[in-house]
């Protein structure tokens, strides 16, 4: 019964912890989308796939 | 009647610095000619009025009479008073909620170190590409990332960065700093033998107790030695209010390490930058010897107490 409020608790910490990286982890997310995609769609959602911009590599 | 050996000439502890010397020479010219040298000057150049003539005309203390009578100078004494208590605060602070989260209440180790180094990318990350992050994060047009969030809502599209420049400058340099905390108090819960959490748990003890009464104790030292590294350094940094707000607008965000800079590279006014930038390291030494005093230092450096 503990061990299962403990993984409850953990998990419960898990969603906390999701949410508060979001704001971190969102423009990133949106920097690796926007290197990827000719576009964006609302602002972080890419329209058309390309490696243009790697190109240099 | 023999020859004097070194042991009458020299006392061992004389001779124990001399042995020491070539080991902590290069550090002590590092330090002399990057740090020491650097203040000198800055303090010979608040004497000139030095502008974009590149002239060391000497005015005595012309530029300090001038900080008295500067009119924005109170605004900006504010803004880095405010700047420098609600960074620290979420530095310091939040860092210990993030380690507290990833550390002890989540148990699974390969978790909390995906947060956590979710965590440190803003550290990793060159100041340059994570302003621009914010400056697309806070974009006032409709396409903007978190017009884009509060759209979905309902709510017009806002000039996040115009509307609350402090506000903004504080999050952005305090979820950086934010990393550093989180890894020293990180490291200093992971230090605390499991005996003492498994003792309060036989005792009754729930977790706001433990953190209570276990965790924030042991950490304290950390804590504090965190407290004095972020405010010393909040009052000098600048560079990503710089990249951010560039300290406007108007003065709303600007402090008194970048009105200095502002004041030396913008207006080409040297002396008078100069004469901020001594102000700035005099603040510096005071509350550096006002903290070592209040938090005792020297018992902070002792070896820890923890296994004693």
């Amino acid at each position: 019964m503990k061990g299962k409020r403990s993984a409850v608790k953990e998990k419960l910490v898990v969603a906390i912890m999701t949410i508060i990286t979001l704001p971190i982890l969102l423009p990133y997310l949106w920097l690796l989308l926007n290197s990827l995609a000719k576009g964006v769609y609302w602002g972080l959602i890419p329209q058309r796939f390309t490696l243009e911009n790697w190109s240099f590599l | 009647m023999g020859k004097p050996t070194n042991k009458t000439l020299m006392s061992p502890k004389l001779m124990q610095s001399l042995r020491s010397a070539p080991f902590i020479a290069p550090f002590i010219i590092l330090v002399f000619l990057f740090y020491l040298v650097p203040v000198l000057l800055t303090a010979v150049l608040s004497g000139t009025g030095m502008d974009f003539t590149m002239r060391f005309n000497f005015v005595g203390l012309k530029n300090f009479a001038r900080i008295l009578s500067d009119s924005v100078l109170p605004q900006i004494l504010h803004n880095t008073l405010v700047y420098v208590f609600f960074t620290c605060l979420l530095n310091v602070g939040f860092g210990f909620i993030l380690a507290l989260l990833t550390t002890y209440f989540i148990k699974n180790e390969n978790i909390g170190l995906f947060f956590r180094t979710l965590w440190l990318l803003p550290r990793m990350t060159p100041p340059v590409i994570y302003a621009l992050l914010w400056l697309w994060f806070l974009d006032p047009t409709e396409k903007g990332m978190l017009n884009v969030i509060v759209g979905a809502f309902g709510r017009p599209p806002q000039n996040w960065i115009l509307n609350n420049p402090m506000p903004t400058v504080i999050l952005a340099n305090g979820l950086i700093g934010v990393s550093l905390g989180m890894v020293i108090f990180s490291s200093a819960i992971k230090s605390i033998p499991d005996e003492l959490y498994k003792a309060a748990m036989i005792d009754g003890a729930g977790d706001f107790k433990i953190i209570r009464h276990i965790i924030l104790p042991l950490v304290k030292w950390p804590l504090m030695f965190l407290t004095v590294w972020q405010i010393l350094s909040l009052i000098t940094s600048y560079e990503y209010i710089m990249l951010i707000t560039d300290g406007g607008p108007l003065f709303n965000s600007e402090v008194l390490s970048l009105y200095s800079y502002h004041k030396a590279f913008s207006n080409l006014e040297f002396g008078y930058g100069a004469a901020l930038a001594v102000i700035l390291v005099l603040i510096g030494i005071l509350v550096t010897t006002f903290m070592l005093k209040v938090f005792g230092f020297d018992r902070m450096m002792d070896p820890s107490r923890l296994n004693a």
